[in-house]
């Protein structure tokens, strides 16, 4: 294989690879950021995927589509906010029904919308926009500067999302409710409220990861289409260090490892492809034996909060 | 209670739950009642009733809309029959209780699509052949000789078989005469027999036409995952500058499609299957390797009463089983004249041997 001809490629399935990780990551790290561990992002990314799918079909406005997928990410993780927060119920039991729940609730729903009309089966697709210059940088410049809107809106959230963790009110708020939620409280913040607005952006991110798959990816939604995305966003929170830079570093990561994996299996055909397959997943696991320390997460994280425990 | 709500809260879900159950039950009695006024016999046989399962979606633009669009065009020709709603997403676990409620049904016809539910189907097969007679069993793209060998019984049972070659050999001519490279690309989901005939048919005959053409090949791909059809093809483009690809890879041939839509529909081109997919949806696809997986055959036999015993019906180019679609503005008359040529020698059987698509084979 010539790597310098392949690069430009594996770049760009690199950056394609990394949005829907990075915008589910930053969801979770503001669910995680307040103390809930919601390891149901792989759902909610199925509802955001399918409902982006078929109202940008319905209505031929893929914006309408994002935003209608993302309102069904909420709506989805609202169970699991009730659930855990309202009810205390534990937060794995909790994630894991919705991984189960909402792809069926998906699928449930695509077998309804498509039904026997094939041609609801082909959505649109949002287009490529070139930044003048930029993007005819040899080998990054295709990767970087040749993305959807969407792509470039999940890049720019990072910094946003870092500055609201370090400078604002309410993230402060967040990192305190995730540390000791009953210091928080004494110091007036409503942590029961907290966790649900936490839950709100995280469906909301988290969806929006979903319906880039079939808004920007490929126009089509098929069962399974997530392809365990969501569980990988979990592994690069922990990896990132529940940071938004940090997030941002390890879903380019392994978007680059996937990347390889393909450009390894288009080269190199009469191997088994298992070996290539597993590349990234083996660096999410040696990501997570390095990187992976309980104790640099929220203190707090996945405890049940109640209100009038001492 | 340990959680964040007050007695009356919990006292209220809780009804409110209860109610929930209750309305969805008899939603659901309801439905299940007028659902079964017509599962009655009939002794003449005036009517029968074809089912059929399908492990994913009947609209997935591939393994399974290619046998729902056969199944509904059996059932136009045919109307005596009437179809059931297929049962889609079929998980392997749920296959054996799949076909039994068709067979508590008496469906004259159960179809499994694909060998995935063959094995599970083992025992309904023999329980039905003492308690329901009437109930036959079709499995498409299977081989009785290896996937039915423990069977009790195949009286009641038939399988259809794809000409592998006759598919692979004429998306292959049409993928010799359409590159302009000399490059051809092909995905598969698994590294199944057939799949490698497939490829192999594909390959020799586009280097029969072609004697430049090079293959690329992936026989690992899955079903489900197109940005891995869109990745691997924009890799191909790159590095090898493939510009024709063909695949049997369901929802990942839709990605291969992005990537070839990308790179130009005036010099990247698809082959599609096994449905007809040429239209302004997949402005990247020339034609269609088509396949019909003659479920009316099977009803006529059922009709005949001469229908079981584990015979194998094949589906080829004599029987209109097999054939290409429709082409694209893209393809030039002088190359669908060429195909036309080309196809009838393949249908003859003299276009490509049995020794050149092994050759082919022992390479992969």
């Amino acid at each position: 294989m010539d790597f310098m001809t392949a690069l430009p490629t594996i770049l760009k399935a690199m950056t394609m690879g990394a949005v829907p990780i990075l915008l589910a990551a930053l969801g979770e790290v503001f669910s995680e950021r307040a103390g809930l561990v919601n390891i149901g992002l792989e759902g909610v990314m199925a509802i955001g995927a399918f409902v982006g799918f078929a109202v940008g079909k319905m209505t031929g406005n893929l914006w309408v589509g994002l935003l209608a997928g993302m309102a069904a990410g909420v709506l989805v993780n609202m169970l699991y906010a009730f659930c855990t927060v309202t009810l205390c119920a534990d937060q794995v039991v909790t994630g894991m029904a919705i991984n189960i729940l909402a792809p069926a609730i998906a699928l449930f729903g695509y077998n309804l919308f498509v039904g026997s009309n094939s041609a609801n089966a082909t959505g649109a697709q949002m287009p490529s926009i070139a930044i003048p210059g930029l993007s005819d940088i040899p080998f990054i410049g295709n990767a970087f500067f040749n993305q959807t809107l969407l792509a470039y809106l999940a890049f720019i959230l990072v910094p946003l999302v870092r500055y609201f963790f370090k400078h604002f009110r309410a993230g402060l708020s967040f990192r305190s409710v995730g540390e000791n939620p009953h210091a928080a409280e004494t110091l007036g913040i409503n942590v029961v409220r907290m966790k649900y607005v936490a839950c709100i952006v995280c469906g909301l991110l988290t969806a929006a990861g979903g319906a880039f798959l079939t808004l920007c990816y490929t126009p089509i939604y098929t069962d399974g289409i997530v392809m365990g995305r969501g569980f990988i966003a979990l592994a690069t929170v922990i990896f990132g260090r529940w940071t938004a830079l940090g997030v941002l570093g390890a879903s380019l990561l392994f978007g680059f490892f996937d990347g390889l994996n393909v450009a390894l299996q288009a080269q190199f055909q009469a191997a088994p492809v298992m070996f290539f397959k597993m590349i990234p997943y083996i660096f999410t696991i040696i990501a997570l034996i390095f990187f992976g320390s309980k104790h640099a997460g929220p203190k707090a994280n996945g405890q049940p909060y109640f209100r009038e425990q001492r | 209670m340990a959680a964040n709500v007050t007695r009356r809260d919990a006292l209220s879900l809780g009804l409110a739950g209860a109610a929930t159950v209750c309305g969805l039950s008899l939603a659901a009695c309801g439905s299940s009642s007028s659902g079964s006024s017509d599962s009655t016999g009939s002794s003449e046989k005036s009517s029968y009733k074809v089912a059929m399962v399908i492990s994913g979606p009947k609209n997935d633009g591939g393994w399974g809309q290619g046998h729902y669009e056969s199944l509904k065009k059996a059932i136009d020709s045919h109307p005596k029959w009437e179809m059931l709603e297929p049962k889609e997403n079929t998980a392997s676990a749920d296959a054996a209780s799949a076909a039994q409620s068709y067979v508590d049904q008496d469906v004259d016809l159960i179809i499994a699509a694909g060998n995935e539910f063959v094995s599970a189907w083992g025992d309904v097969v023999a329980e039905a052949a003492e308690s329901n007679p009437n109930v036959h069993f079709l499995m498409t793209n299977t081989d009785p000789a290896t996937d039915l060998a423990d069977y009790e019984t195949l009286e009641k049972v038939e399988t259809v078989q794809v000409n592998l070659k006759q598919t692979g050999a004429l998306a292959g001519v049409v993928a010799g005469l359409m590159t302009n490279t000399g490059q051809i690309g092909f995905i598969g989901g698994m590294r199944l027999p057939t799949t490698l005939t497939k490829y192999a048919a594909y390959l020799a005959a586009a280097q029969k036409v072609n004697p430049k053409v090079e293959g690329h090949y992936n026989f690992d791909a899955g079903f489900t995952d197109a940005s891995f059809g869109t990745n691997i093809t924009n890799q191909w483009i790159a590095s090898n500058n493939v510009d024709v690809m063909w695949g049997d890879a369901s929802a990942v041939d839709n990605g291969a499609r992005q990537a070839l839509e990308e790179a130009g529909v005036d010099t990247h081109f698809d082959i599609a299957q096994p449905i007809d997919s040429v239209g302004s949806d997949n402005p990247s696809v020339v034609t269609s390797t088509v396949t019909d997986w003659m479920f009316g055959q099977a009803m006529d036999e059922i009709e005949s009463g001469s229908f079981g015993n584990g015979n194998v019906i094949e589906a080829n180019m004599d029987n209109g089983g097999v054939y290409l679609g429709s082409y694209s503005d893209k393809v030039s008359q002088e190359v669908q004249d060429k195909v036309k040529e080309y196809s009838e020698q393949i249908k003859g059987g003299s276009f490509l041997t049995d020794d050149e698509v092994d050759a082919v084979k022992n390479t992969l």
